[in-house]
């Protein structure tokens, strides 16, 4: 199964290009969608669970036509959205019910034991009795991707699903979507936090102010950076000349002063060391340096 | 995967699960099924105390538990509904809604109709809970149909609509608050336009469900609701392809922009179909109008006798119709033209057996005589045809806002219809001519000419016919009617009725009736053999009463829907509801106060229990049945229910237009004057005497106004200009001023016995005014004629100043009479003439008593112009009050009424009976006086004027009642001048004054004194008799202090007068040169 987008644009009424040409393939697993914010992610997550019409280009998810086929698309889909919460005075399960009812779920005890399982799968199915809307951030977050996973869809779409969760949350949901991933599932996951992606993604795409910045294994994003990457041992006064001259990624308060990790093309004056860059200093890179 | 149908049903039930999870919905919904409970058991049960005015028509509680939480439901609903958008936009958790498969249609409609399904079955748990009361505690009978049709007929579209405009125009405007505003108000704004086409929430549309013939109108009213359900679908479609969520299914998408484009025909067509019919019906009437104009009241033909063959088929009836005519006039006729409804097509008129040509067009049936009708001669004409009697011809006058009202009892609706024609139900009054007619339903009973009648009906079994003549059953199905006295016209009504009769004397009473509908028999167990009687008795009063004799072999007592109404024609109230020998009772007796028995034995438990009497129950029946039956059909006073604002039609069934209008023809259309007096007199004698309403003191009684208005017209004119109401108020005191003056011509015994041999004599005749008038000349001197022209031309009317009210005792022979005397002067050019009569003590409850009163003896004494007169009557008994009432004249209050002294017992005095012309001069000594009064020119007042809006427009519901001689009202005195008339206020002949709530000074009266020559001069003011505004010391205000300032040569005074403290009449205030 595969996803082809092809030359894909989308301009918003107020002449706001989102989508500029964009073209590539996502295969099954776990595909990230990386970019800063306004790159048009959530535009294209949005055209790809047929919420949102593109203005021009294509897309074929197998094999049927995103604009006219919305019925099979959509019998395919999950879609965890980024600001997900439920109705008021609805309860957790009775809300994965009508989800499960509205994926095709007719059968009463399937309903009841696909709702269960999820619920355990999450591990929400303490608060199944307890209203949605008064979960925490994160366990609604969970009540989202477990709405999303009801139908067992072909394609799963989650937009920034971990902003805003604390580390272990965040976790948690990574390992849920690592989960997710095996067998002939798409999931397409949405973030602009590079960690997410890293631990997670055999595919990715990068999006940059509506284009495609770069699509492909984040190995191959790192072995780009490779030779961009240094870190250097400076006092108060260097560090001051090195923000200003070139990209730091970080800064570690060390005995002699900082460590200090930057993308570079070349490094003058100072005394640097080239590293093994990972994907938060490609992704730095990639954007910063040589986009 | 879903189908269309799982995931409609889906997202319904989705949709019900949170309205009934919010509070909104959960204490409207609860304390409605609770409120309504509760009002069934008080309207509704057996142990209802409330009278049968809430509760009379069976299917009322159906009706009203759908009607009456209907308002508040669909607010409810709007506003539920605007939450079902806002929900959307506020959590963008319909995304992963919206991403599922399943098409827009199906979502959205689905949604909507969760709301739907749960607002509509609202009405049903409403109805179980009114079911329920009425199977088990309510002994009356439950109306299935009823049950039925008024959730889907009435609830329904309401609904429907509601929730289409409410999704529609949130998606257009998208604000909640605006939304609901807009929605709800738009229901209310709408309710009042005409035809009610705009009314969605079934307000004011008749919806009153019959036992006889259910809705009064099903087809019409059928169009309406159907129109605006499917308006409703049509906006929820609309709003289907506004939902921001891409299309799905282009199958949805098709059979949604089929149905946009199939839907809005179909509710052109329901709503043409409505206003259709109201506006042809409209046109009809003023075709109908048009022609009535030319058409000549006086027919150059007579009909001798009808012999109707009438055959009802379902909604038509199939008739053959043979006329003897005869020509009455001095020239041959070549056509003839009579009056047939226009809802009947004629299939072929023959003369002498020979097809003749004919014309049926709007009312008129013109036919072209194969041979000309001779003077004297007769033909037989047969006439031959069918159809569906149209009811909307009838009043042809009654237009406008008028015809358009529903009738209403408390929140119940029904459409005023005058005719049925339905399989199960027929009614059919002479005044929607089913049969050829050579009188119009707007003229004058009394100038309506004879014929005889013979009419046969065919129907189908099961069902009875009614109509006016002797029985004759010829089959199960055929029914003859024989009369044998000729009458004006005849009636038919068919339905499944029962018959009960008694023989009163030589009277059948007989009652036709729904057999269900016998509520009353459990209130009149013991007084079986006691009915001959106790009617023959209850006749015989109203009989004296009145003077004439009950005409007919038999009164008849209908039964008819609820449906049924009758304008006001020609000064009988409620004209159809009176046929030949014939009542036409509303269904279930729903809207007469009299027949609310158990109510009225509460009352009478309640209040009636003060002279310690017991009585049997025997006694309390036949009281009971008394009081309805001369409250209702001879016009004693009684209680009355409602007042208006219960029920716009409470209909008068008072039966003497039987003792004359269907008896005499009298006069011509050129010459009614007389037949106008007899009938306006006739109402007048049979209507309770009136008194004094406290609730309108100092306001002006009908005949007051109907002085006013005669003060510089004719009556000619008023009858050619004025609107009826005043007319028939005038043709009432002038009808009975024509007979007074008669009477004082021929005097009392004398006038007795001309008018009961008037109508004796010549029942069922034609009496030409001529012979009247010859008779009145020859034998009394009594110039008719003159009379009648002075009646109807004069526009002037006398005044009369009266005072010198006195009593004493005074010897005659053995016996002491008392002696009343007084003294009356008409200073104006016009004869006049005044009546009076006496209260004597003990009378004053008589209200609670029945029967007639004691003494009810009148004096009628004519006042010459320009003289004075002194006027004794000795009488018996001592009185306590001597009433003078000045009839046709300026006085204003035309009546008055003094209060007597004791009689103080004068040795030498002589008895003084009768009038006499004395010089009274005391009137006249006022030429050294100027009097300012507030009918002069030279008083003015000043109305204070709102600055603020609001308080103008708070004000604006007081002001409404600012007309002339409205009432006083003590516990509510106008913020505005207001006129109002009094015995004790100055005036020569009308005695009226300005007055208002006392305030902070800016209300003014001004009284303008012309000065004749430099000189002092002293101020009087004249002040009222507080007695006669009935003030009481504490609370219901006071007359206060009043504050003058006087003008004069040196400057300005001011001077307090004490109203409170002051003398009745004129007081002084102080001297001042001018």
């Amino acid at each position: 199964m595969k996803i082809i987008i092809n030359d894909l644009s989308m301009v918003y009424p107020n002449q706001n290009r989102a989508l500029d040409c964009v073209s590539f393939e996502i295969s099954e697993g776990l595909f990230g969608l990386l970019g800063p914010n306004g790159a048009g992610k959530s535009t294209l997550m949005r055209i790809l669970v047929t919420l949102m019409k593109p203005t021009s280009g294509a897309v074929q998810i197998d094999g049927f036509d995103l604009q006219k086929n919305r019925k099979e698309i959509r019998a395919m889909l999950g879609y965890l959205p980024q600001d997900f919460s439920t109705f008021p005075k609805i309860k957790t399960w009775e809300f994965l019910d009508y989800s499960a009812r509205l994926a095709g779920i007719s059968n009463k005890k399937e309903r009841i034991k696909r709702i269960d399982e999820l619920l355990e799968r999450v591990g929400l199915f303490d608060s199944r009795e307890k209203l949605a809307n008064k979960l925490s951030g994160g366990m609604k977050r969970r009540v989202g991707i477990a709405q999303a996973l009801i139908s067992d869809p072909k394609i799963l779409i989650v937009d920034e699903p971990t902003t805003g969760l604390d580390p272990e949350e965040r976790i948690r949901f990574r390992n849920l979507l690592t989960d997710m991933s095996k067998g002939e599932r798409i999931i397409i996951l949405s973030t602009h936090i590079v960690g997410d992606i890293s631990s997670t993604c055999q595919d990715m795409a990068l999006l940059n102010k509506g284009k495609l910045a770069f699509n492909g294994a984040p190995k191959e994003l790192i072995e780009m950076a490779k030779e961009y990457t240094f870190q250097l041992e400076v006092d108060d006064n260097a560090l001051q000349k090195i923000k200003q001259e070139y990209i730091v990624i970080s800064t570690v308060p060390i005995a002699s002063g900082w460590q200090v990790d930057i993308v570079a093309k070349k490094v003058m004056g100072f005394k640097a060391k080239q590293i093994e860059p990972n994907l938060e200093h490609a992704y730095v890179c990639f954007m910063e340096l040589l986009n | 995967m879903t189908s269309f149908y799982q995931s409609l049903k889906i997202n319904a039930l989705y949709e019900i699960k949170i309205l009934l999870r919010s509070w909104f919905f959960k204490i409207f919904a609860v304390g409605s099924i609770l409120g309504l409970a509760g009002l069934d058991v008080l309207f509704h049960s057996s142990v209802s105390p409330v009278p049968r005015f809430l509760h009379p028509i069976d299917s009322f509680l159906p009706y009203m538990n759908i009607a009456l939480p209907q308002y508040v439901l669909i607010i409810v609903l709007v506003f539920l509904a605007t939450d079902l958008y806002k929900r959307d936009k506020k959590f963008n958790t319909s995304d992963v809604i919206y991403i599922r498969d399943m098409s827009n249609l199906s979502f959205i409609l689905g949604r909507i109709s969760g709301v739907l399904l749960l607002f509509f079955s609202l009405n049903f748990i409403y109805l179980l809970v009114g079911l329920i009361i009425n199977i088990f505690f309510s002994t009356q009978p439950v109306v299935w149909q009823a049950y039925l049709i008024y959730p889907f007929l009435l609830s329904l579209p309401a609904i429907v609509f509601s929730v289409g405009l409410t999704m529609f125009l949130m998606y257009v405007i998208r604000n909640q608050a605006v939304v609901i505003i807009l929605v709800v108000g738009l229901l209310i704004a709408s309710i009042d336009l005409p035809y009610l086409v705009l009314d969605v929430l079934a307000v004011k549309l008749p919806f009153i469900y019959s036992d006889f013939n259910g809705l009064s109108n099903p087809v019409i009213l059928i169009s309406q609701r159907m129109g605006w359900f499917i308006f409703g679908v049509i906006l929820m479609l609309l709003s289907i392809l506004m939902v921001q969520r891409l299309p799905q299914s282009n199958k949805a998408r098709v059979f949604i922009f089929s149905a946009l484009v199939v839907l809005p025909i179909l509710c052109a067509i329901s709503f043409f179909n409505y206003l259709n019919y109201y506006q042809t019906g409209q046109a009809l009437r003023d075709t109908i109008s048009n022609q009535l104009k030319s058409f000549s009241e006086n027919a150059d033909f007579q009909v001798k006798s009808y012999d109707i063959k009438l055959r009802h088929a379902g909604n038509r009836i199939v008739v053959n119709t043979e006329l003897r005519i005869e020509n009455r006039t001095n020239h041959s006729l070549d056509s003839l033209q009579l009056l047939l409804n226009p809802g009947l097509k004629i299939k072929q008129v023959k003369q002498a057996g020979k097809i003749v040509p004919f014309g049926h067009e709007g009312l008129i049936l013109k036919i072209s005589l194969l041979e000309k009708l001779e003077v004297d001669k007769s033909i037989l004409l047969e006439i031959a045809y069918s159809g569906h009697v149209d009811d909307r011809i009838a009043y042809p006058d009654i237009a406008g806002e008028e015809r358009q009202q529903t009738n209403y009892i408390w929140l119940f609706r029904s459409e005023p219809r005058f005719a049925f024609n339905n399989p199960d139900y027929l009614r059919l009054p002479p005044s929607l001519y089913w049969y050829p007619k050579i009188g119009h339903a707007g003229q004058r009973d009394l100038l309506k000419p004879f014929s005889r009648f013979n009419l046969e009906v065919e129907t189908r079994a099961g069902l009875t016919a009614v109509s006016q003549g002797k029985v004759i059953v010829l089959s199960e199905s055929k029914t003859k009617f024989k009369n044998r006295q000729p009458l004006k016209e005849i009636s038919l009504v068919i339905g499944s009725y029962t018959k009960q009769s008694i023989w009163a004397d030589s009277l059948e009473v007989a009652v036709y009736s729904l057999a269900k509908h016998d509520y009353y028999k459990e209130f009149f167990k013991e007084i079986g053999d006691t009915l001959p009687e106790l009617v023959a008795s209850i006749m015989q009063d109203f009989e004296n009463k009145i003077g004439l004799d009950y005409p007919f072999s038999r009164l008849s007592l209908v039964e008819t829907p609820i449906h049924l109404y009758a304008y006001q024609r020609n000064g009988r109230a409620n004209a159809d509801l009176l046929q030949p020998g014939q009542v036409w009772l509303p269904e279930n007796l729903a809207t007469v106060s009299a027949s609310y028995f158990k109510y009225l034995q509460q009352r009478r438990k309640r209040f009636g229990n003060r002279g310690n009497q017991t009585f049997t129950d025997l006694e309390k029946e036949i009281m009971l049945f008394r009081r309805f039956a001369t409250n209702t059909f001879t016009g004693a006073r009684g209680w009355r229910f409602g007042g208006g604002d219960m029920g716009s039609f409470i209909p008068d069934l008072t039966i003497y237009p039987l003792f004359l209008n269907f008896v005499l023809k009298l006069g011509s259309a050129e010459n009614q004057g007389f037949a106008i007096a007899l009938e306006s007199n006739l109402r007048l004698s049979a209507s309770p005497a009136s008194s004094e309403n406290r609730w309108a003191l100092g306001a002006l009684t009908d005949a007051e106004e109907a002085n006013l208005a005669l003060a510089d017209t004719s009556l000619d004119y008023i009858m050619k200009t004025a609107d009826r109401e005043l007319v028939n108020k005038v043709l009432a005191v002038k009808g009975s001023y024509l007979l007074k003056k008669i009477e004082y011509a021929l005097g009392k015994e004398n006038f007795t016995g001309f008018m009961a041999s008037l109508v004796q004599r010549h029942r069922f005749k034609s009496v030409p005014i001529d012979s009247i008038a010859s008779t009145l000349k020859q034998t009394y001197q009594f110039d008719l004629e003159d009379e009648l022209r002075r009646w109807q031309h004069e526009d002037k009317l006398p005044g009369f100043l009266i005072d010198g009210f006195k009593i004493y005792q005074i010897r005659d022979g053995e016996r002491l009479r008392y002696q009343t005397l007084f003294i009356v002067k008409n200073p104006t050019e016009t004869d006049g003439l005044i009546e009076v009569s006496f209260s004597f003590p003990g009378e004053g409850r008589r209200r609670f008593t029945e029967g007639l009163a004691a003494n009810n003896e009148k004096w009628l004494f004519e006042i010459k112009a320009g003289k004075s007169n002194q006027i004794g009557i000795v009488l018996d008994t001592e009185p306590r009050t001597i009433r003078v009432n000045t009839l046709v004249s300026q006085n204003l209050p035309a009546t008055y009424t003094f209060l007597f002294d004791d009689a103080q017992l004068r040795i030498n005095k002589k008895a003084i009976d009768g009038i006499s012309e004395i010089d009274w001069k005391e009137f006249d000594a006022v030429q050294n006086n100027s009097i300012v009064d507030d009918n002069n020119n030279e008083f003015g007042y000043v109305q204070p004027q709102y600055h603020s809006k609001l308080k103008e427009w708070v004000h604006k519901g007081a002001q409404k009642e600012k007309e002339e001689y409205a009432g006083f009202k003590s516990w509510r005195i106008p913020t505005q001048w207001q006129k109002i008339k009094f015995p004790s206020l100055y005036g020569q002949f009308v005695h009226s004054a300005y007055y208002a709530r006392s305030g902070s000074g800016e209300r003014k009266a001004t009284w303008m004194v012309e000065i004749p020559k430099d000189g002092v001069y002293q101020v009087f003011i004249h002040v009222p008799d507080r007695s006669d505004f009935r003030l009481r010391r504490r609370g219901g205000g006071s007359f206060g202090v009043q504050k003058y300032i006087i003008y004069h040569a040196e400057g300005e005074d001011e001077i307090e007068l004490d109203f409170s403290e002051a003398e009745p009449g004129w007081n002084y205030l102080e001297s001042y040169f001018f």
